[in-house]
């Protein structure tokens, strides 16, 4: 049955190809979003380093190399994904040999007047301070949850593993952070005024126990002046979620 | 799946990640990790925990224990059913069958020795004590008509592979037999029970015998009787009997404990009753026995005695005419050596007359001659005394002098 399975899917994948090559665009665009964690992954293998943003060199060389091999693949390559693979890998290689050559044959005199140089080395420093303010930001978090006896070793074993559960506890969190009785009853116990919280909100004891560090951390992150982290929150889908 | 997330702490095996979902997570370590970045990650990157925690300890504890356990046979703990064999049982009607039964007596494999055995067992023997296996398959022969009431013979021999199970195997003896009595529907079956050693069992394996069967081989060797084992190993176990091969005696089993004892009582008093008459019966044998024995005895003597007489007697008689014959041949041997003697007494004493009358004679001739010699001598001895004397009279006063004489006969020597 399985083996089944599998010829099917093989055929629509072979399908899919061949709707693609033959000029749709849609469906190209569509399969490489699919395979997107599937070039990450073999990306960042193959640097044994991180990607670091959806618009770094390495990522858009290895979404270069899989459109490649959608045109080139055939089926009496072998499967799809080790073909990938293979394409995607060694196109990074080219790229990296290609980027050191590059770097080789800047001498330092030519890179002091390179117009291009200055830029980037603006762009480094810059990143440096950005990098720099999320550092020290980091730090004070660390710091001020150590007073809580919390370590963020003990907020990956203990946070909330379910997104729902996680969005509660950042509007907990956001209440407590807006309300300055709150926020100090906090600071001064350490430990959060559990009554208050589920007279107010209407959630439970348990949740309140289960995520009880998750949410002082969300808390001073949210009240601190850490800017970067809190942006950094806010932004993302869990603090859209809880309503931030 | 794609996470999108924050670096907050580098550890020394894994990075603490803040994602964009809120979520705190452990992923694994890179180049170029620094505080504050941010970075994009799948699935595989997350860090999986490989911490020992107390549970683990225990099942990595409990399997080294179990390892060791079975590696070094400590079996005295019985975590685990024992798998090796600690002796072997077999059962003999016709059909031969083998048990081999680890400590606990359970059996751990069956095999038939020959054709009419593999009718008779199963798979289903695995695991089983060895007694109710043992009765099964006594049920399973009497069901296929091996055993009947003409042909009622069993015989069931343990061996013992390992050394601590021999102590054991009387009790297994035993126990079979008093689970055999229990049965109600193996009345009057004729058990015989055999023990045999590790060699024996080596030695029946390569004969493809069972142990039971080369044991009473072994036994009739013993007694001298001339069977080979090919013939024990075709042969019944009723027919062994019957013929009384090697020391196979049968003991009849009665299923009531009342029975039984009364049994045992009669038994006994028969066994004693038997022994004292024989006892008795012994004594007046012995008794009788002595009788005659002295009867003869003092017969025998006698005659030997009278026997004795006789030929001293004879002997007396022969040694008297002997010495009596001797005596005579020794006069006359005497008389004769005397004339002999005398005879040459006579001789010699003539001989002795000739030789004196030689002897005078010559003597007398001698004499003669002598005294004329001894006469011309003495004269001329006197004329030369005469002359003698005269002439050393003057010498004589010479000589006296010492040296003179001396000088003198030097003189006369230089002059010769």
């Amino acid at each position: 049955m399985a083996r089944l399975l599998n010829f099917f899917q093989i055929n629509s994948l072979t399908a899919k190809i061949e709707k693609i090559k033959k000029g749709d665009t849609a469906e190209r665009e569509k399969m490489i979003e699919d395979y997107i964690p599937f070039i990450i992954k073999t990306v960042s293998d193959k640097l044994n380093k991180y990607i670091e943003s959806e618009n770094s060199e390495e990522f858009s060389v290895g979404i270069e190399a899989f459109n490649e091999v959608i045109d080139k693949y055939e089926a009496s390559r072998g499967s799809f994904i080790g073909f990938a693979e293979i394409v995607i890998k060694n196109r990074v290689t080219d790229y990296l040999r290609k980027n050191s050559k590059h770097r080789k044959n800047i001498p330092i005199s030519q890179f002091e007047e390179d117009e291009n140089g200055k830029l980037q080395k603006h762009f480094a420093v810059e990143d440096f301070t950005e990098s720099f303010a999320m550092k020290t930001e980091i730090q004070e978090l660390e710091d001020v949850l150590k007073d809580f006896k919390i370590t963020f070793y003990d907020l990956v074993q203990e946070a909330p593993k379910h997104m729902d559960t996680r969005a509660n506890g950042i509007r907990i969190a956001k209440y407590i952070s807006e309300s300055k009785e709150l926020k100090e009853e906090l600071f001064r116990k350490k430990s959060l005024p559990s009554k208050k919280l589920i007279n107010a909100l209407d959630s439970t004891a348990k949740i309140l126990k289960r995520s009880r560090k998750f949410i002082i951390a969300t808390v001073i992150i949210l009240d601190r002046d850490l800017e970067k982290l809190r942006n950094y929150i806010e932004s993302t889908k869990g603090g859209a979620e809880g309503g931030l | 799946m794609v996470y999108r997330g924050c670096i907050l702490k580098i550890e020394e095996d894994f990075a603490i990640v803040l994602t964009d979902q809120g979520q705190y997570l452990k992923i694994i370590k890179k180049e170029d990790l620094v505080v504050g970045k941010k970075i994009i990650f799948v699935k595989e990157d997350i860090y999986k925990d490989r911490r020992v925690t107390i549970k683990n300890i225990g099942l990595i504890a409990a399997v080294f224990i179990t390892m060791i356990l079975s590696i070094t046979g400590i079996g005295k703990f019985h975590i685990v059913e024992p798998m090796r064999v600690a002796a072997v049982v077999s059962i003999d009607i016709n059909p031969s069958i083998e048990f081999e039964i680890n400590e606990k007596k359970k059996v751990l494999h069956v095999g038939a020795l020959n054709m009419d055995g593999e009718e008779l067992i199963d798979q289903t023997f695995i695991g089983m004590s060895i007694e109710e296996a043992v009765l099964l398959v006594i049920n399973n022969a009497k069901q296929k008509h091996y055993i009947t009431k003409e042909k009622n013979t069993v015989l069931i021999a343990t061996a013992a592979v390992e050394n601590h199970f021999k102590e054991k195997s009387d009790k297994l003896q035993k126990e079979i037999e008093q689970k055999m009595k229990d049965d109600q529907k193996l009345k009057e079956l004729n058990l015989i029970y055999v023990q045999g050693n590790k060699k024996d069992l080596k030695e029946a394996k390569k004969q493809k015998i069972s142990i039971g069967k080369y044991q009473v081989y072994k036994q009739s060797k013993e007694k001298e009787q001339k069977i080979t084992l090919e013939q024990v190993k075709n042969m019944k176990v009723q027919e062994m009997v019957d013929k009384g091969i090697g020391k196979l005696k049968g003991k009849k089993i009665k299923t009531k404990i009342k029975e039984k004892v009364e049994d045992k009582i009669k038994k006994q008093q028969e066994t004693t009753k038997e022994e004292k008459k024989e006892a008795i019966k012994q004594d007046r044998e012995n008794k009788s026995k002595n009788i005659i024995e002295n009867k003869e005895k003092k017969k025998k003597a006698v005659q030997i005695k009278n026997k004795a007489k006789i030929d001293e007697i004879e002997n007396k008689q022969e040694e008297k005419k002997e010495k009596i014959t001797f005596n005579q041949e020794n006069k006359k041997e005497r008389l004769e050596n005397k004339k002999e003697r005398l005879e040459n007494k006579k001789d010699i004493e003539k001989e002795k007359r000739e030789i004196i009358e030689e002897n005078k004679k010559e003597q007398k001739k001698e004499k003669v001659e002598m005294k004329k010699m001894n006469n011309e001598e003495n004269n001329k001895k006197v004329t030369k005394k005469l002359k003698e004397n005269r002439k050393t009279e003057p010498k004589n006063t010479k000589e006296t002098r010492n040296t003179k004489p001396y000088k003198e006969n030097l003189k006369k020597a230089k002059k010769d």
